[in-house]
């Protein structure tokens, strides 16, 4: 009963985690905060490093 | 069944039960505190005086069946340790059986435990106070295929001693044993008149035990003994896999999700910045997934502010909003260094199929030099490159369900690890020595 009732809501979050993320609900990112400026390193991470 | 005969100890009169066997050298009168030699007429060989008798729900005379065998408690030990000014004291019942010989019934915090001599074990395996003071790791034998760690060194006194034991109780003098824990059991090691001694310990099942003695059992012990065997739950391990299992599944959907590439709707590059602002057209041919645009550009030795305007196919404006774009160049302590991508991404959901709008600018411009990188006049940016994908998933929410399962599954296994460690917790072994 419990492995049974387990597995059901297990399905069930991989369901609604699998159509969250096939819609792409909640994944918008157009209204990040736009006063952000760069101008020095530090606003974002270092992607590269070359001896 | 056992013969019950009874003397009269020769000490002060009192009638005492003869319960064991024929390899019982002494009797001690629980009225009198005399010690009486069995294989010499029970004479008297001394007195023990002013012994705190220890509380038990056991005493001499219980019968019961412990792993299927029938034993009679047969004499009462009351024993403690003392060390750093902590007292432990515990009680040991000496058990008879005509087919098993002797064995002890230990009663400690409320917990039962049965322990019987392993017989020749001392001549093979052996654990010595100098290994244990000398040894770099905690000391570790094998019997029987099973491994024992060592636990501690503990000087162990006798307070009081009531009934026939198989040797000579020696109330008020203490005696060193050295444990050692293994998964279901605990290993002694002592020397008694030269003689190597190794008894095992195992944890007894407590209320069946209680009833088969038809003691009255104690209050549930609030601590875990060293051979305590974990009870875990009934779905303990099936839950612990599912879990891993569906953890497994959630990942690979993520990345069944990331991976999947999404419709190319529009891929304009070598757009002059000098002709921004622009507008530029793609089309949704549905709604009910992301659709993400994706902006690159040649900065370099600065940033850009890029500003984007979606308007849907009614024209209404769908957002607004504004990235940095950025790139920098550096030499710091010999090393070559770069940082941010010169791109950005924007992701939204349609909420109308149609041909929609973005309108591209670039509002602001910044130079940075990194150190090593020599000065020019060349502008920050000069173009930029604009995709838009639809169709596009997240495999955010399904990493995130992968994260619980983990966490759940885990959990699972808490319960053991902490047993385990409650187990270990009263060692004396410490990695600094």
């Amino acid at each position: 009963m419990i492995r049974a009732a387990f597995i059901i809501c297990a399905l069930l979050l991989v369901g609604a985690g699998a159509y969250l993320g096939h819609a792409g609900i909640w994944r918008e990112s157009y209204d990040l905060d736009r006063s952000v400026r760069a101008g020095s390193p530090g606003a974002g991470g270092i992607i590269g490093r070359v001896k | 069944m056992t013969d019950v005969r009874s003397i009269n100890c020769t000490s002060c009169g009192a009638g005492l039960d003869v319960l064991g066997g024929g390899r019982v050298t002494t009797h001690i009168c629980g009225y009198c505190g005399a010690e009486l030699a069995t294989n010499a007429d029970y004479k008297v060989l001394r007195k023990f005086a002013d012994m705190p008798r220890p509380v038990s729900p056991f005493h001499i005379g219980m019968r019961g069946r412990i792993k299927g065998v029938e034993w009679t408690i047969i004499g009462t030990l009351g024993m403690e340790e003392r060390w750093d000014g902590q007292v432990w004291v515990w009680t040991d019942h000496m058990l008879f059986s005509p087919t098993h010989g002797y064995a002890w019934l230990t009663v400690e915090d409320g917990h039962l435990t049965f322990t019987r001599r392993l017989r020749g074990v001392g001549t093979r395996v052996w654990m010595s106070e100098r290994w244990v003071e000398t040894a770099e790791h905690p000391p570790t034998v094998k019997v029987d295929g099973k491994r024992y760690k060592y636990y501690e060194t503990s000087n162990t006194k006798v307070t009081f001693a009531e009934g026939e034991f198989n040797y000579r109780p020696e109330v008020g003098q203490t005696r060193q044993h050295i444990t050692a824990l293994g998964d279901d059991a605990m290993l002694s090691f002592s020397e008694n008149d030269g003689e190597r001694e190794v008894d095992r310990t195992e944890y007894l099942p407590q209320s069946e035990t209680f009833a088969a003695f038809g003691a009255t059992p104690p209050p549930p012990p609030a601590t875990v003994h060293p051979t305590q065997p974990y009870v875990g739950g009934a779905h303990e391990g099936f839950l612990a896999r599912a879990s891993f299992g569906f953890a497994a599944l959630s990942v690979v959907l993520s990345l069944w999700f990331w991976l999947q590439p999404g419709e190319r709707a529009l891929d304009v590059r070598n757009i002059a910045v000098a002709s921004l602002p622009q507008e530029f057209t793609f089309d949704v041919p549905r709604t009910g997934q992301l659709t993400r645009i994706r902006i690159n550009s040649d900065v370099r030795d600065g940033w850009a502010f890029v500003e984007a305007y979606v308007t849907d196919p009614e024209d209404r404006p769908v957002f607004e909003t504004g990235r940095t774009v950025e790139r920098y160049r550096g030499v710091s302590e010999g090393e070559r260094w770069t940082e941010g991508s010169g791109g950005s991404t924007i992701r939204f959901r349609p909420e109308l199929a149609g041909p929609h709008t973005i309108e591209l600018a670039v509002s602001e411009t910044g130079k940075w030099f990194g150190s090593g990188i020599r000065r020019d006049n060349r502008a920050a940016i000069g173009q930029v490159g604009l995709t838009v994908t639809n169709g596009v998933a997240s495999g955010f929410w399904t990493l995130c369900l992968a994260g619980l399962f983990v966490a759940f599954g885990l959990w699972q296994h808490a319960g053991r690890f902490l047993h385990d460690l409650r187990r270990w917790s009263g060692t004396d072994w410490t990695d600094e020595d």
